[in-house]
């Protein structure tokens, strides 16, 4: 599914400095299976992250989804139909209710009828249990009511990989296991490829796989 | 999408009003100068074809070839000797096969009027001196119990009430003079004007429509006041030296071109048709609409500045939120869309709210217009006319303006780098 290999990503803050963010990473990862990226700040993991997610173009190696390098897909079809984003901040559009940031990303590609769309939106309300607060704004949510709205979002175009940076960071320990309960059981229910991103030890625990790194190599996969 | 876009818009009421208020300056200085000047075009027009044949001439001593650009003086102009418009200069032009009427005017000028038992001047004043009936088409209305004034005997325009702020029936039967004017600059004609008074008396009060013209005596009675004033003998000597001033000539209508040319080549004065007169008219109205259309544009440009400003202003803000549409898949084309229909939009709100407040001015002012205006002698029952078609162009153009100002903007927007954009704060 995911397959990486000697991934270099150099950042060039000044001529003189050059900042090795991630150097000689390899790994791959098989559809649906559960990977966890663990690693210090610092240690490339969120670099990794926005290559995987198509905002990163600019790496050395070779990075190949579905067997085809990321770099050569349509950059915009590669966001709406191949992944799903979740971030540790939710990045909710505050200006949008609930159901309006869920549908955001068939509004930009539509993918499925309008009888579809609605079906698909009513699942996941439910899924996330959030069916209720369909019209609410993000300013009217707790901390895991927006993050459950980040989920269906990234899940709303049905991709075949999730892609989760830091998802439980910004929760607290209660709510985090809920997230992270919901995310793991909505990934085995899609059937998508979860990539996460994380600091946390229950998180890389539930998973099937885990990439540690240190200072932008693979240390060990755990 | 559009949804999303209004909504961004939305977010900030107070500042879209105020960027949207620079174009709806723009569209209430230019809606004002579009039906306005239209108005006042299709007002003179109507007017002066109420008043003035398509087949009327008219010939000045002064003042109209001077004034009209289309009758500028030619050389071949300056090498007749023009004509001095006594009785037998009169009679020939009369006798022509193309000639249905003329009517010979004197102008009586350098004077002032004053109405007994008021201490107001009324400062060089127009007065004509001319046989015209009270049928004649020039009036637009005549109240009187006579034809025309008789001898001693003077209509005067409404013009001359105005000044005076008086009604028909005060005026009429009351005495006015007629007197030397030591202010005035137009003392030429006169050999010694200084200290003479005429006394006449008010029988008919006439409307002269848009023409200025202040007040009227007959042929013989304004010869002979010329004659005194002008210290000439009599009236056969004033006009065999002077003559008439200005001639109105009705002539057939398919001749005309020929008569024009003819009577210059004679007389040595180029004859004025409606046409000429119109087209002059119309020269006006359209350079005062483009003086006009001048200052629209400039606050039309100074409110494009004010949206590109307000439109970085809310990429700034936004910048994390275009991160996040990128990243979970809007293209730059959807993300020049977003930011395009938001400053159209400013465009739209400023022009709806620009031609509304056009709208209700035009509402408001029309009738003080038609009022002024009666004053001012048009005969009119409305003058703003609101026409959809152009209101619709006018939105059109202040949406047009939105995109134009957003397209720096939108398009700053839509290459920003997402990676970036997530990382902004």
């Amino acid at each position: 599914m995911i397959k990486v290999r000697n991934l270099r990503k150099i950042y060039k803050p000044s001529k003189k400095v050059q900042v090795h963010a991630v150097n000689d990473v390899s790994f791959e990862i098989d559809h649906g299976s559960t990977v966890t990226i663990v690693g210090p700040s610092g240690s490339g993991k969120s670099t990794i992250l926005n290559i995987l997610g198509g905002l990163d173009s600019q790496y050395m190696g070779e990075v190949m989804v579905n067997d085809k390098e990321v770099r050569k897909y349509n950059p915009n079809y590669y966001r709406r139909h191949v992944l799903g984003t979740i971030f540790q901040q939710f990045y909710l559009i505050p200006s949008l209710t609930v159901a309006e940031n869920i549908l955001l990303p068939i509004k930009f590609g539509k993918q499925l009828n309008k009888a579809q769309t609605m079906e698909r939106l009513m699942y996941l309300l439910e899924r996330v249990d959030l069916k209720n607060r369909a019209n609410h704004l993000p300013s009217e949510l707790s901390g895991g009511q927006a993050q459950r709205v980040a989920i269906a979002r990234a899940l709303m175009g049905k991709p075949q990989i999730l892609l989760a940076d830091e998802p439980t960071g910004n929760l607290d320990s209660k709510t985090g296991r809920e997230i992270s309960k919901l995310l793991f059981d909505l990934n085995k229910e899609e059937q998508t490829t979860l990539v996460i991103v994380t600091h946390d030890k229950k998180l890389f625990k539930q998973a099937s796989e885990s990439i540690y790194l240190r200072d932008g190599k693979t240390v060990k996969s755990l | 999408m559009f949804k999303y876009a209004l909504q961004i818009i939305f977010r900030r009421k107070l500042r879209t009003f105020l960027t949207s208020l620079g174009i709806t300056i723009a569209i209430v200085l230019l809606g004002f100068i579009i039906f306005g000047m239209g108005d006042l075009q299709k007002l003179f027009v109507n007017e002066f074809n109420s008043q003035f044949q398509p087949n009327q001439v008219i010939v000045s001593r002064f003042g109209l070839n001077s004034i009209l650009p289309s009758a500028d003086d030619s050389e071949k102009n300056e090498e007749i000797k023009k004509a001095i418009f006594n009785t037998k200069v009169i009679n020939e032009i009369r006798a022509r096969d193309d000639v249905k009427s003329l009517e010979p005017q004197v102008l009586v000028s350098g004077m002032q009027m004053r109405l007994k038992g008021s201490k107001k001047v009324y400062g060089q004043p127009f007065i004509s001196g001319w046989d015209a009936t009270r049928d004649n088409p020039y009036f637009v209305s005549v109240t009187s119990e006579q034809d025309k004034p008789g001898k001693g005997e003077v209509f005067v325009s409404t013009f001359f009430l105005d000044f005076y702020n008086k009604s028909v029936e005060e005026v009429i039967g009351k005495t006015v003079f007629i007197e030397s004017s030591n202010a005035s600059i137009f003392t030429t004609r006169s050999k010694s004007n200084f200290n003479k008074s005429f006394k006449y008396k008010i029988t008919g009060v006439f409307n002269p429509g848009q023409d200025r013209n202040d007040a009227m005596l007959n042929t013989k009675e304004a010869l002979n006041l010329l004659v005194d004033i002008g210290g000439y003998k009599n009236s056969s000597e004033y006009l065999n030296e002077i003559g008439y001033d200005q001639l109105m000539i009705t002539v057939n209508q398919d001749e005309i071109e020929n008569f024009k040319t003819d009577f210059e080549n004679r007389y040595g004065y180029k004859p004025i048709s409606s046409d000429e007169i119109l087209g002059f008219l119309g020269n006006i109205t359209q350079g005062l609409t483009v003086a006009l259309a001048m200052f629209g544009l400039v606050s039309a440009i100074v409110a494009s500045i004010g949206i590109i400003n307000t439109m970085i202003m809310s990429i700034y803000e936004q910048t994390k939120e275009i991160g996040i549409i990128k990243a979970i898949g809007a293209s730059n084309f959807q993300v020049l869309v977003i930011f395009l229909i938001q400053s159209a939009s400013i465009g739209l709100i400023g022009g709806l709210l620009g031609l509304g407040i056009v709208y209700i001015g035009m509402k408001v002012a029309d009738p003080y217009i038609v009022a002024e205006l009666g004053k001012a002698g048009f005969t009119l029952t409305r003058y703003f006319t609101f026409d959809p078609k152009i209101a619709s162009v006018i939105i059109g153009c202040s949406i047009f303006v939105g995109v134009v100002a957003g397209i720096y903007p939108a398009s700053r927007a839509a290459r920003l780098d997402p990676v970036k954009a997530l990382r902004y704060e």
